[in-house]
Parts: C-alpha cells; structure tokens; sequence
C-alpha cells in the first residue's frame, strides 16, 4: 500500500517536473522536501474526497432530501460536522506531529555538518566552520546525501532562508539564530529565495545550493578557501 | 397585544416619531446619528474602499501577468500590496460588517436604535478620517510599503525612515477606534436593547452571531493597538520595544499583530456566517437547525480562533512542542465550522428550498469556504507549513478563505436585504451573469495559484525570472482577475439600477420570520412605531402580520412624550422591560470628537508633538460635553411604557447601558494592560541582550504612594457614591477622589522622571511603558472625579441619579487595580534586569 | 431597582475561559523553562523538568475543564425541551464545556513526547 501510494505520488510529481522550475516543492530533491510533499498528495487526495462528499451532500439534500432519513440533521451535523471530520483531524494532526519531529525536533545525527546562513539586505552570506574562514555569497556549497545543520540569523531586518526542493524554511531575525536540518540526496544546483518580505530588493535575494559529491567536498571547499574556482562543478539536474 | 390607550391614528403616530427621529436635512446630514443612516453610510463606505482595493489588486495582476514585468518597480509595488492587503482587512471588511451590524441589528431586536448612536456616529468618523489619511497618503505616494502586517525592524525606524509606517500605525489605529466602538455597542445592544419577551433563548440567530463577534473584538483589537502604539512611540521617541540591538525583540510585534490577526479572520467570518443563517432558513422554508448546536460551536470558535496566532509564525523558530498547540487548535477551529456547514446544509434537507439570487450567491460561498478551509488544514500542519509558508499557496488559501467566507455571503446579503434597504423588488436580469463572473473568475484567480505557491513563488515579489516557469500560471491567475473585476462592476451596475428603478416591494419579499420585515421597506429612522411583544423564537414570527399592529401602536412604547427618544431596556435574560433608554438626538458632537482626534493624528503624522495637545485638551473638554448633554436635574417618576406596565427612566436604575458599556470598556483595557505586561515579560525572557548593562531603576517610594493614593482615591469614590444613597452630600468625598488621583499622577511622573534615559534599553523603555500606562489612567480618572464633582455641584445627582458618580467609581476601582499590577510588574522589572529599587 | 443578576449567562464561557488560561499557561511556561534549562534538569529517567512541569499543567488543565463539565452537568436541566432561558443557557453551558475538555485533551496532545525546546 505505502509502495504503491508512493509510486502514484511519483508519477504526478513526474508530471509536474515537467513544468516545474528550480523551485518546485512537488518536485523534492531531499529527504524533507519529499516528506512533504508525500504529505501534501496526501492531504490533496483526501481534500478531493472531503470536498466532493460536502459538496454532494448539499446538493442531496436540496434536491433528494429523503435519502438522509426521517431527521437528516443527525446523519448531516452528528456525522458529517462531527464524528467524521474529528476522526481525519485527529489522524492527520498525529501524522503531522510525527513527520514534524521528525524534521524539526532534536536530531539523532551524530555527524550533522554546520553551516552558518546570514541574510542581509539584500544578499546572503554562508561560511563553513573548519574551513579556513571561508565565505561565500549568494552560493552555498553543500555536499550530496549529508545531513546539513543550517544556522541561520540576519543582520537587519527579517528574511527566511528557502530551498524549496530541498525542505522547509526557516525565518533568519535579527537578535536570533534558527536553525533548520536539510539534506541533497544527489550532487546538483536547487534555486533558493528569500521568502520574507524585506523591502525592495526582496525579489533579487536569490542564492543558489550547489550540492558536490561527498568525497568532493573538502577539495572543493579548499580549493573555493584558496580563491580559486572549484575544478568541477556539478552540472544542471538531471 | 393590547390597544394602545390613548389609540391615535398610525399617521399622526408615524409624523410624531420622525418629527424627533428623523435626521435634519442640508449640512445636519452631518449630525446624524441615526443606526439606519449610519448603517447605509458605513455600508457605502467600505464599498467605495473595497474598489479602492479592488483596483490595486489589478495593479498587482498586471504587474505579475508575465515573467519580467517592469510595469511598476520594487518601491511602488510595496506600496500597491501593502495598501490592498491593508485597505480589505481594516478599511472594508471590519466597517463592512459593522455597517450590517448597525443598520440591522435594532430591527432584527425590536429596538427603535442602537443603544448609543452617538457612538455608532463617531466610530462612523473615525473610520471616515483615519481612513482618508491613508488613501491620500496613497496618493501622495508616501503609503505604507512594508506589507500589511508590518513586520519591524522592516517597518521600525533604521529601515523604513520616511512617514510611511507612521501612516498605517496613525491611520489604522484611528480607524480602531470605531471597531472598538463598535464592538461594545454592539455587546451592550444586544444583551440590553431587545423587544419584552425576546429572551436570550428567542434571539435571531443573527444577534449571537454578532454578539460573540462583538466579544472577539473587545478582546482582538487592544493587542494590535498596543502593539501599533509601541510602534509609534519606537518611531517617533526613539524607545527599543522591537529592537533587536537594544533588548528588544521584532518577535514582539509578531505576536502582538497575530494575535489580533488571526481572531480577526473569524471576526470577520461569524458575522458573513449569522447572515448565512438568516437566509438559508428563509429559502429552505423551514427554521434553523441545530440553533443551540450552533451557538455552542461558535462560542467555541471564538476561544479557539484565540489559540491559532502562531500558525502565522511557525518558521520563526519556537520549539515543535508549541507549534503543536497551535497546529491543533488550527485544525480544531475546523470541527465547529463544519459542524456550523453541516446545520445549514441540514435546514435545507429539512425544508423545501426554493432558489433565487441570494442562494446563487451562497452557492458560491460554499464552494470557495470549503476549498478555503481544507487548505487551511493543510497550513495548520506544521511540516506542509514549513513549505507553504510565504508563498502564493497562502495568498490562495488566504483569499478562498476570506471572498469565500465573507464577500460571498455578503454579495448574498446584498440581494437578500436590498429591498430592505430600498424598498424595491430585485430581479434577475444582471445578478446572475455577474455571480458567474466573480465565481468564474476568482476561481480562475486563485486556484491554480495554490499549485503557484507550491512551485515555489514567494509572496510579495514584483517579478519572477522566466526561468522559473510561472509565466501561464500567472498570466491564468490575471486573466481570471479581470473577468472577476468585470463581475463586480455588474454587480454594481445592478445594484444601482436595482435601488433606482426597481418594482416597489411588498412587505416581507422573500416570507421571512424575522423582525426586521415588520419594519415599513425602506425603513423609517425610528424602526418600529411600538415594539413588539415577543413570544416565540424571534425567527418563527411573522412580519406580515407583526408590522401592521405595530405601526398601529399596538406594541410598547406607541407614543411620544417630552420630546424624548425612546426605546426600551430588558434584563439581559429574561428580556422583561427594566428601564425605558432615553437616547440622544442628532448631533455634531461625533463629527468634531472625531476631527479633533484626526487634528491630532495628524499633529502626531507631521511631528507636531507639542501641538498635539491641543487637540488632546479639545478632545478632553468635547467629551465632556458629550456627557453633560444628558442627564436630569430632577426625579423622574416610573414611565408608562404600554401594556399598562412601567419602568424607571435608564438613569435612575442601577445597570443601564452605560453602565455596561463601561464595564466591557475597562475589560478591552484589561487586555491592554495584560498585553503590555505580557510583552515586557517576553522581552525579558525571549530577547536578545538581557539583561541590560545599565538597568533603569524604580523608585519604589514614590510607586508605592501612587498605589496608596490610588486605592484611596477608589474608596474615596465608593464612599462618596454611599453618601449619596444614603442622601447626604458626595461632594467632599469625589474632592478627596479627585485629590487622591492628582497625588497619584505626580507619584507616578516621579517615578518616570526617575527612567533617566528610557531610549537606552528596552528595559528602560518597557518601564517606561507601564508606568505611562498606569498614569493615563490616573489622569483620566482626575477627568472622571472632576465630572463628577461638577455633576453633585449641580444637582444632577440625588440618591436616585447616582449614575454618573458609579460609572465613575467603575474607573476609579479600574485605575486602583491598573496601578498595582502596573507598579508591581514595573518593580519586578527592574529587579529582574538587575537595577536598582529604591 | 436591582436588575436580575445571572451567573448562567456568563457560564456558557466557563469551560473555554479555563482552555485559555490553561494555554497562556501552558505556553507561557514553555518558554520560560526553555529560558532557564529546565529541559536539560533530569527528573526521572528521559522524563526533564520541563517535561514534568508541562505534563502536569497540561492534565492539570484537563482536571479543570472536566470538574467544570461535571459541575455544569448537574446544573443541566433534567429535560431538554423548552425549558425557558436559563434551561437553555445550561445546557448551552454545559456542551460547551464538553467541547472545550475536548479541546484541551487534544490541543495538549503532543505534551508528553514533542521536542519542548529548540535544540
Ligand atoms: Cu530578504
């Protein structure tokens, strides 16, 4: 069931690849983002239903009325506005609660990479810890298929720091730093933007992730600390 | 009923009423403050500010059709959505409903007006004013750019420096005023205002709807206006409340504006869904089902949608723990509303529908609610949130939520109570192709942009690289923007012809069994030449029958005397006739209150900080003269109010309306105060830099007899009201009140004046807060005691009239409790950041 | 003229006004234990003290509500027919405290296990 629930989510995911751009959510690149998105199909497919039952049952009840019995307000209200929506929420809320820790609660990683993400206007600015003081700007280097702690804080005003196929965002508030756990399950380029509004160079503050294989990744961050161009860039998603 | 007994004719009933209800013509149009002008005024109003918002949204589409757009830049732009999304919440939405409220709600009770219309004419300006400033703050090109819900430090002086913040932060909290004015009228209206024999098991469902809405707003509006005031005072005296450099925190006024925000989404829904419920029973032609089912689940509602405020900030870094309060009681909100859906749906199973333009347009709302409340589901789970969060999927959910649930029910309402409103028939020829144009288009607008906001395009932005692939979407989402623009422009078109040129209507067009048809269509100022005896529940009378007698004068109240405005006052419960309201004639008092509060905006707009007390000090002294325009030197014997019963005159019982209204004013304070404590607590345990290097100090003996002396002051006005029941003179005790008070206020300037430098921390400024607070309240109530001091001196009390010395003796017992918890929470502040106390 | 005073009307209110408090509280106290560490102060076993302390707020709250249900429920009217206003406002008092125990039980739901601190 949970296998072919998920090959039908892939299969509209692959439709919309198609037309999706760098910053498709439906189209997830990391653990996170596919969590969620299962979850949004999910969500979508019971919506359908839910809408089509509500919508049903109001055009029954204008046009056959019978079929709800002698008192149609215990089936409708008792079932329909009660029981019924109470048993979906209370699924649904777990679920959520379950998907959420798991993403957001503490972490069991034991070999979780720190990078520190700092927005301000209207740029952003990542520096790896350990690597010789190295920073970079509207780039960030990542290696593929490793659990990333972002650190995440803003010298100005609000920002949040998004990459949509990757996972969630996290809001970066001047005065705090917030942190978010991302991971790229394959080396390549995802698009990330500022999704807070802050002021009028909001729409530029674009960065773009740039995931290296693993065994890559110290070389390239080196090579990037020495001033020098990484040899070898991954080139566009598959 | 009984016969009137002094049976006069309906005609000489009808010219004697409006001879005193009736508002003057020419420039006294402006002294209106009758509850079906004003209503109409606030309605027309918010309609004009809707299409003020309805074009900048076509800006937005324009501006967004396609990839690359270079139609308006990032400056402009900021402006265009901060001003719609701006002008639909506060300028259209809340007055919109108001407007509904006031014109209907005294004839849906069997009440002749509101029960202070004075107030329904101030709250009219305030709106009138505040709103104005911004649309020519507009047009200025100096309106709000930073998003309609402010965030600082975006909006906080360092980052935007010009006057535009000031003006969303004067304007809108200016337009508050009559929100807030609103809501306790509406309370006090509802519970005191009804026709004998509605008790509170007979009221139109209506009535609860908007009284529990009225509750919400007593308890949504102060947090947003303490925090816009803090705001201010941020911007113009330079204290750190929301600075991250200086103790402050910007989360602050997150929560601060949520918690008003996401109340406000409800608020602006239960009144859409009391007018649902009106029109359905009428349609299905059988009475509402489940009426105590759903008064139970708005009421839960109205707590629940209290515990929500943090799904708006889920990604701002609290801990899963307390998200997930939020997230389910975001997902809970949804089991009242369906069950509310569900009882509607179940009325018309029972009945035997018949269709007309109204439940065209109800159609609509269910579609578009529905779809509105299953994504908002969806954002209330706290991983699909992380994604969605500040994208176009919210702009969606956002707009399905709000056209579906109130521009929807309120186009419904427009048709259904049109010929309430004009007196004439509505028919067909227009409404139905414009309802398929708003439906066709917004749907077109806003349900591929879910699937937008999905393939991840950020709210807010003023364009998008074509890269990205959101050009059709987009294009779709402004093509359906315009179709809908053309369908509310027909929509008028029809509304216009319909009021102008549409058949006269017959009583009671549609067969309703509600009160308000047994009004005459239009309506006259006074409602109802008598008020009706209730005995059923008021949604299974009959007009058609009710209005003739009533206009006869069969009901209570069929005459005129002392040229008095008269309506009747019941028991909250029972609805037995309890007092007979003497209410206020037209007047400019409203007009020039407001005015004078709008000089002072402006004087505060333009910097003007000393000037600005002059239009505090006119303010002060117009409000005085609001209170001693009413009022009686003498006894008034017990009335006839018909029926062959009698009630006292409402200044001569213990708990008229003032004397409520008063007590639901000092409750929204109590969340004022509450609120301001609360944001100094979380500053000090959630900000950054604390505690402060240098802490500012209280001097405990100087706050400590400004506790004294305002207990005192308390007892002083208890005592004196004593006196005066007893029949002795209240004089020297409401002196030693006033006294008291005074010795408090210069305790309390000692003990700001001891805050040497309140720009410096947060701490300081947060002290500074409380002690300020406490202090308005000790200067208002040196108002109060002089008042009443003036009043005794002049006979306008006796052991009967004792009103205005109690209404007084509920703010002076209000300031005693305010300055302790201010004091103490202004003590412990300093002690918690390490100053000194001394 | 003494007006007709009622506690029954303020009643339907009851069991969500103790939803509220409980929330303020509940939230309240979750920052400030977050605050002061009590998430890293042992207990007992896995349990922390902020984990205790929230737990105990949380059926605390839920003990509330329910004591207020019960109360309510023997104020309710034996019959539920129409029984004037103040029958009515019992019994519109008393489902809705029903509806905020509820409520309290499942807005707290996640108390026992949920991270309670950012880490
Ligand atoms: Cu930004």
């Amino acid at each position: 069931m949970p296998g072919a629930r998920r090959a039908a989510a892939l299969a509209v995911s692959l439709l919309f690849a198609g037309c999706a751009g760098d910053h498709s959510t439906l189209d997830p690149a990391g653990p996170s983002a596919r969590a969620v998105a299962t979850l949004w199909w999910i969500m979508l497919g019971g919506s359908a239903v839910i809408f089509a039952a509500t919508t049903a049952a109001l055009v029954l009840a204008w046009t056959r009325p019978r079929i709800f019995g002698g008192d149609p307000s215990r089936p409708l209200v008792l079932w329909g506005g009660l029981i019924l929506p109470s048993v979906i929420l209370v699924a649904l809320v777990f679920a959520a609660f379950a998907l959420g820790e798991r993403m957001i609660g503490r972490s069991g990683s034991t070999d979780l990479l720190r990078i520190e993400a700092e927005g301000r206007r209207w740029q952003w600015e990542f520096r790896y810890p350990g690597a010789g003081g190295l920073a970079t700007i509207d780039t960030l280097h990542v290696p593929a298929g490793r659990e990333i702690e972002f650190s995440v804080t803003s010298t100005d005003v609000i920002h949040s720091f998004w990459v949509p196929r990757l996972g969630g965002k996290i809001d970066a508030i001047p005065g705090h730093r917030n942190t978010i756990r991302l991971l790229a399950d394959t080396p390549g380029r995802y698009g990330g933007v500022c999704a807070e509004f802050c002021g009028t160079g909001h729409t530029v503050m674009r960065f773009e992730v740039i995931a290296h294989a693993a065994e890559d990744y110290d070389a390239v961050l080196a090579r990037l600390a020495a001033g020098e161009a990484p040899e070898e860039m991954p080139g566009d998603r598959p | 009923m009984s016969a009137n007994p002094d049976m006069i004719s309906p005609i000489k009933l009808h010219k004697e009423l409006a001879r005193l209800w009736d508002t003057p013509p020419g420039w006294g149009r402006f002294s209106a403050v009758n509850h079906t002008v004003l209503g109409k005024r606030f309605i027309i109003a918010a309609f004009v500010f809707f299409s003020i918002g309805g074009v900048l949204a076509m800006l937005i589409r324009a501006q967004l059709a396609t990839s690359g757009s270079a139609f308006v830049g990032p400056e402009i732009y900021g402006q265009i959505f901060t001003m719609h999304g701006s002008i639909m919440m506060f300028l259209f939405a809340i007055p919109m409903f108001e407007g509904f409220a006031i014109y209907l709600l005294p004839k849906l009770l069997g009440a002749r007006d509101m029960a202070f219309p004075r107030l329904t004419a101030f709250g009219f300006w305030c709106y009138i004013f505040g709103g104005s400033i911004l649309i020519v703050a507009m047009l200025a090109g100096v309106a709000p750019d930073g998003g309609w819900f402010m965030y600082t430090p975006l909006n906080s002086g360092v980052y935007s420096p010009g006057i535009n913040a000031d003006v969303w932060l004067l304007g809108i909290t200016f337009v508050e005023i009559s929100a807030l004015s609103a809501a306790v009228e509406i309370i006090v209206s509802v519970l005191k205002l009804r026709a004998p024999g509605m008790s509170i098991d007979r009221m139109p469902i209506m009535a609860w709807y908007l009284l529990i809405t009225a509750f919400m707003m007593l308890f949504g509006f102060p947090p947003l206006i303490l925090g816009s005031v803090l705001l201010e005072l941020e911007r113009a005296f330079d204290l750190p409340f929301f600075d991250p450099t200086r103790g402050g925190d910007s989360l602050l006024w997150q929560h601060l504006f949520w918690l008003f925000g996401h109340p406000e989404v409800y608020i602006i829904f239960l009144p859409a869904a009391g007018a649902i419920s009106m029109m359905i029973p009428t349609f299905a032609r059988h009475e509402l089902v489940g009426y105590r089912t759903i008064i139970v689940a708005v009421i839960a509602v109205a707590f629940l949608s209290f515990g929500l405020w943090v799904h708006h900030m889920f990604t701002v870094g609290i801990p899963h723990l307390a998200l997930s309060f939020f997230s389910a009681a975001s997902g809970l909100v949804a089991i009242p509303t369906a069950i509310q859906i569900f009882a509607w749906i179940a009325t018309i199973a029972h009945g035997r529908p018949r269709f007309d333009v109204p439940m065209l347009y109800l159609g609509g709302f269910f579609v578009v609610f529905i779809i509105g409340g299953l994504t908002g589901v969806m954002l209330a789970m706290v991983p699909f949130n992380f994604q969605a969060h500040d994208t176009h999927f919210v702009v969606a959910h956002m707009h399905y939520v709000l056209v579906g649930g109130f521009v929807f029910p309120m186009l419904a309402a427009a048709y259904y109570w049109l010929p309430h409103f004009t007196g004439r028939t509505s028919d067909h020829r227009l409404s139905v192709p414009a309802f398929w144009m708003i439906f066709g288009g917004f749907n077109l607008t806003f349900f591929l942009m879910h699937l937008t906001g999905l393939l991840g395009m950020p709210r807010r932005v003023e364009t998008y690289p074509m890269e990205a692939k959101w050009d059709w979407l987009n294009l779709v989402s402004s093509i359906g923007g315009f179709i809908m623009a053309i369908g509310f422009a027909l929509f008028v078109l029809d509304i216009v012809v319909q009021a102008r040129f549409g058949m006269p209507a017959r009583r009671n067009p549609w067969q309703a069994r509600t009160l308000e048809w047994a009004t005459a269509t239009p309506p006259t100022s006074y409602g109802f030449a008598s008020l009706p005896l209730i005995e059923d529940r008021a949604d299974r009378l009959d007009p058609e029958k009710l209005g003739p007698a009533l206009a006869r004068g069969d009901g209570y109240l069929g005459f005129t005397r002392n040229g008095w405005m008269e309506t009747l006052g019941v028991d909250m419960v029972t609805a037995r006739p309890t007092e007979v309201v003497v209410l206020p004639r037209s007047t400019f008092l409203p007009l020039w209150t407001a005015l004078a509060i709008g000089s002072f905006v402006l004087c505060l707009l333009f910097k003007f900080y000393w000037l600005s007390l002059l239009p505090v000090a006119v303010v002060v002294v117009l409000f005085l003269m609001w209170a001693a325009a009413t009022g009686n030197r003498e006894d008034t014997p017990p009335l006839d109010i018909g029926h062959g019963q009698s009630a006292e005159v409402h200044w001569q019982v213990e708990r008229p309306p003032s004397w409520w209204a008063m007590t639901f004013t000092l409750a929204a304070d109590g969340v004022v105060v509450t609120s301001l404590i609360f944001s100094a607590l979380f500053l000090r345990v959630v900000a950054p830099d604390w505690p402060p290097a240098t802490a500012a100090a209280a001097p405990t003996a100087a706050l400590a007899l400004a506790v004294i002396a305002s207990i005192a002051a308390a007892a002083a006005g208890r005592f004196g009201v004593g006196r005066l029941k007893a029949g002795a003179s209240p004089i020297a005790a409401q002196a030693a009140c006033l006294l008291l008070h005074v010795v408090a206020l210069a305790a309390l300037a000692a003990g700001l004046a001891g805050i040497d430098d309140a720009t410096r921390h947060a701490q300081a400024a947060m002290l500074a807060a409380v002690l300020g607070l406490a202090a308005l309240h000790v200067a208002i109530g040196i108002i109060f005691a002089g008042f009443g001091l003036w009043r005794a001196a002049n006979g306008y009390v006796s052991p009967r009239r004792s009103l205005d010395l109690r209404i007084g003796g509920l703010w002076h017992d209000a300031t005693a409790v305010i300055v302790l918890v201010c004091v103490v929470s202004g003590v412990l502040l300093a002690l918690a950041a390490g100053g000194e106390v001394w | 003229m003494r007006a007709h005073r009622s506690i029954d009307l303020p009643l339907v209110a009851a069991g969500f006004t103790i939803w509220s408090i409980g929330f303020v509280a509940v939230y309240g106290v979750l920052s400030l234990g977050c605050a002061a560490g009590w998430d890293t102060v042992p207990v007992l076993g896995p349990v922390t003290l902020q984990r205790a302390i929230l737990v105990a707020l949380s059926l605390g709250t839920a003990a509330a509500t329910a004591a207020v249900t019960l109360l309510l429920a023997r104020r309710r009217p034996a019959a539920t027919g129409q029984g004037g206003p103040t029958d009515f406002l019992r019994i519109v008092a008393f489902y809705t405290a029903v509806a905020a125990t509820a409520s309290v039980l499942f807005t707290f739901s996640g108390v026992a296990v949920l991270s309670s601190c950012v880490p």
